[in-house]
C-alpha cells in the first residue's frame, strides 16, 4: 500500500532526528501529578463498579470537568477522562455505569474501566440527569425539554417539551414517582411541572432571582428548599400539597454562606448551615401540617460537612456523618424526633484539613453495633482526603488543578548564602582590611571544610564508580542543587490557592497558601510574576497587589492601588523588575514600586479586539502614544507574541556548511500577531517592531478554519504559528493542522549584514541606524494532531540547539519535542539535499511531519488536559538542559530536556566501571608485555646485534 | 396529555438536518482484538466550522451523532500505540449517502485514495496499520564485540599476532630457505643505512621517506638508544 510505504519511510528517516527518552531515564527525570480537580458535590459518589463486586470506588466529576474513579484504599486513580463540552457537568450512578451530562453531550461509561457504552449529543445544554429504576436516563435540558434515553443505546425514546419557554430550568425531581421539572418563572416564582400530566404548580409567595438560591430537593417526596432575602429566610415547598411556607428565619448576623439539605428518611430532613466561621445543623420533620423544626445543634467552630451514609436496606433511618475539622466525625441518625449522635470518632491526630466544604460517606453498621465509616472529604482548598474511622488515610492534591497563572522561582545557592554576610562586610572595608579578612575567611573555610572533604573523598570515589556517579545530593529547603534542577514552580488557580511545587523533587509540594484566608481579599487575578530574590507578585483586577515570599509561602506585603487593573506587563527598568499595570481607561500605573521609571519605556497594549496601541512611558506615569495598529477590516487579533523574557543568543549568525554565515535578524522588540477573518477564511501573520510600530513582515494564508485558535511562538530569529487549513469549497486545498516555520535573516546573501553593514548600534526609531526589514525563509509543515500549546527550550546561554515543544491533543495529550532542524525553515525544497545540507543536518523538505513516539516527552504518562494548557520552560544550571513543565487544568507534568544530549554532564550513558576496567586492563597489559619487549628489542640492541 | 411518544418521528426529524455516522475497527492481522485499543481512543471529524469528537465504545466502534449534512469531513483516529489512516468522509446534502475514502495528509483534498468498504448496516471500517513505535530508546551498553571490531583494536591485534607468529614461522622454515631469507633481509637493511628499519625513526624522519632523509634520522635514533643504555 502506497500510504503505508510513505509513512514508514518518513518515520524511519525522521526518528533519528528527534530527541528521545532513554528507557532508564523515564520515570526518574520526569514527574507527573495526575489530577481531577475539586469535586462537584452532587456528582460525587461511592459506587460499585459491577454487581458482583463488593468493594466500591469513589466516582467524581470535578469542576475541571474531569470524570474519574478513585480507589478508596490508597487514593490512586483507576481511570480518568476529560469530558467534552462546556459549562458545568453532572454525573449520576447507574448499574455498572456512570452517566454524565456536559454541554450537549450525554455519555454512559462502564464504571469499571471508563470505556464509553453509548453517547448522544443534542444542540441544547444538559441541565440535569436522572437515572430511572429501569436504568433509562432522563435528561433535562436548559430549554425545559426532557428526553428519555434508552439504557442500552442512548437513543431518544421520547421527548417532552411542555415547559413555559421563559422559565429558567433548575432540576428534575421525583415527586412520589412522578418526574417533575423545577423551574423559575420570569417573575421569579418557583414552578413545578409534572411531565407525565403537564400539571403545574406555581408557588406565588416565592421570590427566586438566582437559581443558586435553590439548595436542595428531596429524593422522592417532591420537596424543594430555597433561601430568600440574602440567605436569611429558609423556605420550603411541598409539591403534593401545592403549598410553600417559610420554615426558618435567620438572624442576619449569622452571615450564612452556604446551605445544604439532606434527606434522612421519607419524613425527616437535615439542613446544614455554614457561615464564615461556624456551622450548625437543623433537623426537620414532615408532618401533615407541613415541615416542622424538631432540633438544632450547637454551632461548631470551623467549616464542617455533612454526609449521608448508604441508603438503608431496611427501615432504619440513614446514618449521617458530620465532619468537623476541630470536633472529629460524628455519626448520627434521625431517630423519630431527635437526631442522636450515635458514635463519635475523634481525629486521631491534628487534622491537616483546615475546613471541609463537602463530604460523602460510607457507613457500615457491624453486627456488634459498632460502625465502620469511610468519608471522602473536600477541604476548603479543594484537596480531597479520605478518613477511615477518623484517621486520615490519604490525600490528593486537587488544589493544583486548574492553575491559570504560573511562575518559576529560582532558589538560593546555599554556598553563597553562607558567605553573603562576610562578603558584604568585606565590600565596606578598606582594601587591606578586606584582603586580610578574605584570607582568614579562606583559611577558616579550609579548616572547616577541608578535612571532611578529604575524609569523604574515598567514599565519593567508590560511590561514583558503583552508583553511576549519582551526584544529585539531597537538598532541602529553598536551596538550589548542584545542577540547578531544583526550582519552585508557583501555581495559582481560580480558587486563589497558591502552591509551589518543587520541580527538582518530582513535583513535591513545597508550600501552599489559601489566599482567601488573607486579610486582603483577592478578586480575579490578572498576573503572577516572579520578581527575583524569591518574591512573587500577584495583581488582581481590583488593583490589589500582593507580595509573597516564594521560598516559604508567607505574605510580605499587601496594598490596594485604588485603581482597577485590566492588564499588566513585567519590564526590566535598569535591572529592577517593574510591573506596569493598565487601568480599563488605558492609564498606566507602576504597581510594585512608588519610584518612577528611570528611563522611558515602550509598551504595547491591546486596545480592542482588532487594535494595538504603542505607548512611550516617560519617567512619571505619563504616557505618549507612539503608534497604533489596526487589523484590516473584519479581522480580529488572535495571538500576540513577543520574544520570551529569557531568550539568549549565542551566535549572531547561522553558520552554513561552506563556513559562510547568514546573519540572524535579532530584534529584541519583535512582536508577532496573527489575525483571522472568518468572512473570507484567512489568517494573517504580522511581524511588528513593538517600539516603532513598523510592520516588518506580513503573510496571509487563505483557506483557514478560523474557528480553531491559532498558536504562535517567537524565539531568537524564528517564529512558528499553527492553524487549521481548510476550504469552504473542498477540493482545492488540503485539510490539515499546519505549522508555519519562519526564520528571519538580515540579508538574503551570505556574509552580508544588509542595511546594517558595519553599524555599531541599531535603533528602532532613528532612520539613520535603522535595522531594516528582515529577509524571511518559510516552510509549512503538517501536523497529524491539533496543537494546543507551543513552547521552545531555553538554556542559560542559548548555545544548545533548540527543541520546539508542541503540546498536542492526540489520544491522550502529548508533549512532543521536535529538534528545530526538523521543522527548519531551510530544509531544501525541490532538490536532493547536497553535501552542505547533509552537513547541516537538513533533511529534504517533506510537508508531513510524523509524530514519532520517541519524541513524546510524557512517554507513557497519560495527560488529559486540553482546555487550558501552558508549556513552561526554564533553564537549569547546566547549559545542556532545560526544565520543562506542562501546567494544564488536570495535570502538572515536569521533565528535563537535553536537546543536544547531556554534553556537560556525565550521565547514565557514561560507564565508569568500563573506564576503570580499561585503565586496569591497559596497566596489566603493559606489565605483561614489558619483559618481552625489554628482552627482545632493547636487550638485543644493547648487545649490538 | 402533553407527552409525545415518537421515536420514529424524532429520528426522522434529526436525520433531515444531521446524520449519524458509525465507524468500526475491524480485527486485522496486526490488531486481532480491537478491544486492545485504549479507552482514550477517539476519532475526530473536522471541516470548516464543524468539529466532532467521539470516543471508542465498549464494542470497539465510534458513533458520531448530529453530523451536519452536505460536508466533506477529515476523519482522524487517535489511539495511543496505533496508527490509523486519515479518511475522507462525504455526507450528502440529505444525509442519506455517506461515502468514505482513504486520504493522504498534505495532499489536495480531491486526491482520494481507495474507497472504504462499509458493513451491511452502514458502518465505515477504519483503516489501521502498523502499531506505533516505542516511546523509549535503549541506551547502548557495554558491548565487547563492538569494542573488538574497532579498527584501532583490529590493527593492534593483527600486528600483535604478526609479532608473535612471524618469528615462529621463521623458526619452522626450511634451513635453506631461511638462509636465503636472511641474506635478503641483510640486503634490505644495508639499503636502509645499516640498521633495521625502525618505525619510530621512519615516523620522526622527513615526510618524504626517501633514503637520504631517512639515514640521518635512523642514526639519531641509534644515538638516543645508546644514551638510554648508559643511564
Amino acid at each position: 500500500m502506497r500510504l503505508k510505504h510513505l509513512l514508514t519511510t518518513t518515520l524511519v528517516s525522521l526518528t533519528t532526528l528527534t530527541s528521545a527518552i532513554y528507557q532508564d531515564a523515564a520515570y526518574t527525570t520526569d514527574w507527573h501529578i495526575p489530577l481531577l480537580g475539586a469535586p462537584v458535590p452532587d456528582s460525587t459518589f461511592f459506587h460499585t463498579p459491577s454487581i458482583d463486586s463488593k468493594a466500591s470506588l469513589i466516582y467524581t466529576l470535578s469542576e475541571q470537568n474531569i470524570l474519574g474513579a478513585i480507589k478508596p484504599k490508597d487514593g490512586s486513580l483507576v481511570w480518568r477522562t476529560s469530558l467534552d463540552g462546556k459549562g458545568r457537568g453532572v454525573a449520576r450512578k447507574a448499574t455498572e455505569k456512570v452517566i454524565t451530562g456536559l454541554g450537549g453531550n450525554v455519555e454512559a461509561r462502564r464504571a469499571g474501566d471508563g470505556r464509553v457504552v453509548w453517547t448522544n449529543s443534542f444542540p441544547e445544554t444538559v441541565q440535569d440527569v436522572r437515572v430511572e429504576a429501569s436504568q433509562n436516563v432522563l435528561v433535562l435540558f436548559d430549554d425545559g425539554k426532557v428526553r428519555r434515553l434508552a439504557s442500552g443505546s442512548g437513543d431518544v425514546v421520547w421527548e417532552w417539551d411542555g415547559l413555559d419557554k421563559s422559565d429558567k430550568v433548575h432540576s428534575l425531581i421525583d415527586n412520589f414517582g412522578k418526574w417533575t421539572v423545577v423551574s423559575v418563572s420570569k417573575d421569579h416564582k418557583l414552578r413545578a411541572t409534572d411531565i407525565s400530566s403537564g400539571a403545574e404548580v406555581l408557588f406565588s409567595e416565592s421570590n427566586i432571582t438566582d437559581l443558586e438560591q435553590i439548595f436542595g430537593t428531596s429524593e422522592d417526596t417532591g420537596l424543594i428548599f430555597w433561601m430568600e432575602n440574602d440567605k436569611t429566610i429558609l423556605k420550603n415547598a411541598i409539591i403534593v400539597a401545592k403549598e410553600s411556607k417559610t420554615v426558618a428565619t435567620m438572624d442576619p448576623e449569622y452571615e450564612v454562606q452556604s446551605v445544604q439539605m439532606f434527606q434522612s428518611s421519607a419524613t425527616s430532613y437535615f439542613v446544614h448551615y455554614q457561615s464564615a466561621t461556624h456551622s450548625w445543623l437543623e433537623s426537620y420533620f414532615l408532618t401533615p401540617l407541613g415541615l416542622e423544626k424538631v432540633y438544632n445543634t450547637d454551632s461548631q467552630f470551623g467549616q464542617s460537612a455533612l454526609a449521608p451514609g448508604q441508603p438503608p436496606s431496611n427501615e432504619k433511618p440513614i446514618p449521617f456523618t458530620w465532619l468537623s475539622p476541630f470536633e472529629g466525625i460524628k455519626i448520627m441518625a434521625v431517630n423519630g424526633i431527635d437526631p442522636l449522635a450515635i458514635v463519635k470518632f475523634n481525629f486521631s491526630d491534628a487534622s491537616p484539613v483546615t475546613g471541609f466544604t463537602f463530604a460523602i460517606s460510607e457507613v457500615i453498621e457491624k453486627a456488634d453495633k459498632t460502625f465502620a465509616v469511610r468519608s471522602f472529604v473536600t477541604g476548603s482548598n479543594g484537596d480531597t482526603h479520605l478518613f477511615r474511622d477518623g484517621k486520615l488515610v490519604w490525600s490528593r492534591q486537587e488544589s493544583l488543578a486548574g492553575a491559570k497563572h504560573s511562575a518559576w522561582v529560582e532558589l538560593k545557592d546555599h554556598k553563597t548564602e553562607e558567605i553573603k554576610e562576610e562578603v558584604e562586610l568585606e565590600s565596606h572595608q578598606n582594601f587591606v582590611a578586606a584582603y586580610i579578612h578574605r584570607t582568614t575567611r579562606h583559611v577558616q573555610e579550609l579548616v572547616t571544610y577541608g578535612l571532611p572533604w578529604l575524609t569523604q573523598l574515598p567514599k565519593r570515589l567508590i560511590n561514583n564508580v558503583l552508583n553511576g556517579g549519582n551526584l544529585e545530593e539531597v537538598v532541602t529547603g529553598p536551596y538550589r542543587d548542584f545542577f540547578g534542577y531544583r526550582k519552585y514552580l508557583v501555581l495559582l488557580n481560580d480558587a486563589h490557592i497558591l502552591s509551589a511545587v518543587n520541580v527538582g523533587a518530582q513535583g513535591k509540594l513545597a508550600w501552599q497558601m489559601d489566599l482567601n484566608r488573607g486579610d486582603t481579599k483577592l478578586g480575579e487575578v490578572v498576573a503572577l510574576y516572579h520578581m527575583g530574590n524569591g518574591i512573587v507578585s500577584i495583581v488582581d483586577k481590583d488593583g490589589t497587589h500582593l507580595k509573597i515570599d516564594a521560598y516559604q509561602g508567607r505574605y510580605l506585603h499587601a496594598e490596594k492601588l485604588g485603581k482597577k487593573i485590566s492588564s499588566t506587563t513585567l519590564v526590566d527598568d535598569a535591572g529592577t523588575p517593574t510591573i506596569i499595570g493598565f487601568t480599563p481607561c488605558g492609564c498606566a500605573v507602576i504597581v510594585n514600586t512608588k519610584k518612577a521609571l528611570s528611563a522611558p519605556m515602550h509598551i504595547t497594549i491591546r486596545s480592542s479586539d482588532s487594535t494595538l496601541t504603542g505607548y512611550k512611558l516617560t519617567t512619571n506615569d505619563d504616557k505618549a502614544l507612539t503608534w497604533s495598529f489596526a487589523a484590516p477590516p473584519g479581522q480580529t487579533i488572535r495571538t500576540l507574541t513577543p520574544r520570551p523574557a529569557h531568550d539568549p543568543t549565542a551566535s549572531l549568525a547561522r553558520v552554513n556548511a561552506d563556513r559562510s554565515v547568514r546573519y540572524k535578524y535579532l530584534n529584541p522588540h519583535l512582536l508577532h500577531i496573527t489575525t483571522t477573518s472568518p468572512a473570507d477564511n484567512t489568517l494573517t501573520s504580522f511581524l511588528l517592531d513593538s517600539v516603532s510600530g513598523e510592520i516588518l513582515a506580513t503573510t496571509t494564508h487563505t483557506s483557514v478554519d478560523t474557528s480553531y485558535p491559532p498558536r504562535a511562538l517567537v524565539t531568537e530569529n524564528s517564529l512558528f504559528y499553527t492553524f487549521f487549513t481548510d476550504d469552504r469549497t473542498p477540493g482545492t486545498t488540503t485539510k490539515s493542522h499546519t505549522l508555519i516555520s519562519t526564520d528571519l535573516f538580515e540579508s538574503p546573501l551570505k556574509n552580508d549584514r544588509g542595511p546594517l553593514a558595519n553599524a555599531e548600534e541599531v535603533s528602532s526609531l532613528d532612520p539613520e541606524r535603522k535595522n531594516g526589514k528582515p529577509t524571511t525563509e518559510s516552510r509549512a509543515y503538517i501536523l497529524p494532531n491539533p496543537p494546543l500549546a507551543l513552547g521552545v527550550t531555553a538554556t542559560g546561554q542559548g548555545i544548545t540547539t533548540k527543541d520546539i515543544l508542541l503540546y498536542l491533543r492526540s489520544p491522550t495529550a502529548s508533549l512532543l519535542a521536535l529538534p528545530k532542524r526538523v521543522v527548519s525553515a531551510l530544509r531544501p525544497v525541490g532538490r536532493e539535499p547536497d553535501e552542505a545540507d547533509r552537513e547541516e543536518g537538513l533533511a529534504p523538505y517533506s510537508p508531513v511531519l510524523p509524530v514519532p513516539n520517541e519524541g513524546v516527552l510524557n512517554h507513557e504518562r497519560k495527560l488529559v488536559s486540553w482546555r487550558d494548557v501552558k508549556v513552561e520552560v526554564s533553564p537549569s544550571g547546566l547549559e545542556s538542559t532545560t526544565l520543562v513543565a506542562v501546567v494544564g487544568e488536570a495535570d502538572v507534568f515536569g521533565t528535563r530536556v537535553s536537546s543536544s544530549g547531556e554534553f556537560d554532564r556525565l550521565g547514565k550513558g557514561f560507564n565508569r566501571v568500563q573506564l576503570v576496567l580499561t585503565v586496569v586492563g591497559l596497566f596489566v597489559g603493559v606489565l605483561a608485555i614489558r619483559p618481552r619487549v625489554g628482552k627482545g628489542g632493547v636487550g638485543r640492541k644493547w648487545r649490538g646485534m | 396529555m402533553k407527552i409525545t411518544t415518537f421515536l420514529a418521528l424524532s429520528t426522522l426529524v434529526t436525520s433531515s438536518l444531521a446524520a449519524t455516522l458509525r465507524f468500526v475497527v475491524p480485527p486485522t492481522q496486526g490488531l486481532p482484538d480491537p478491544s486492545a485499543l485504549p479507552p482514550t481512543a477517539h476519532i475526530t471529524l473536522t471541516t470548516t466550522g464543524h468539529s466532532y469528537t467521539a470516543p471508542i465504545r465498549v464494542n470497539n466502534d465510534f458513533v458520531v451523532r448530529n453530523v451536519t449534512n452536505g460536508q466533506s469531513y477529515l476523519v482522524e483516529t487517535y489511539a495511543t500505540g496505533w496508527n490509523f489512516a486519515p479518511l475522507r468522509v462525504d455526507v450528502s446534502a440529505d444525509g442519506n449517502v455517506v461515502e468514505a475514502w482513504v486520504t493522504f495528509r498534505g495532499n489536495e483534498w480531491d486526491n482520494k485514495g481507495e474507497r472504504i468498504p462499509k458493513s451491511l448496516n452502514g458502518e465505515i471500517f477504519l483503516q489501521q496499520f502498523a502499531p506505533a513505535g516505542s516511546y523509549y530508546i535503549k541506551r547502548e551498553g557495554f558491548n565487547p564485540m563492538k569494542l573488538l571490531s574497532n579498527p584501532m583494536i583490529l590493527i593492534a591485534g593483527v600486528s600483535l599476532v604478526a609479532l608473535v607468529l612471524i618469528p615462529k614461522i621463521m623458526d619452522n622454515m626450511d634451513p635453506e630457505l631461511k638462509a636465503e631469507f636472511e641474506k635478503e633481509q641483510k640486503k634490505t637493511m644495508a639499503a636502509f643505512g645499516g640498521g633495521a628499519p625502525d618505525l619510530a625513526g621512519l615516523l620522526s624522519g622527513a615526510k618524504a621517506g626517501g633514503p637520504s632523509a631517512v639515514a640521518p634520522a635512523a642514526a639519531g635514533v641509534k644515538e638516543r638508544k645508546g644514551k638510554g643504555g648508559r643511564r
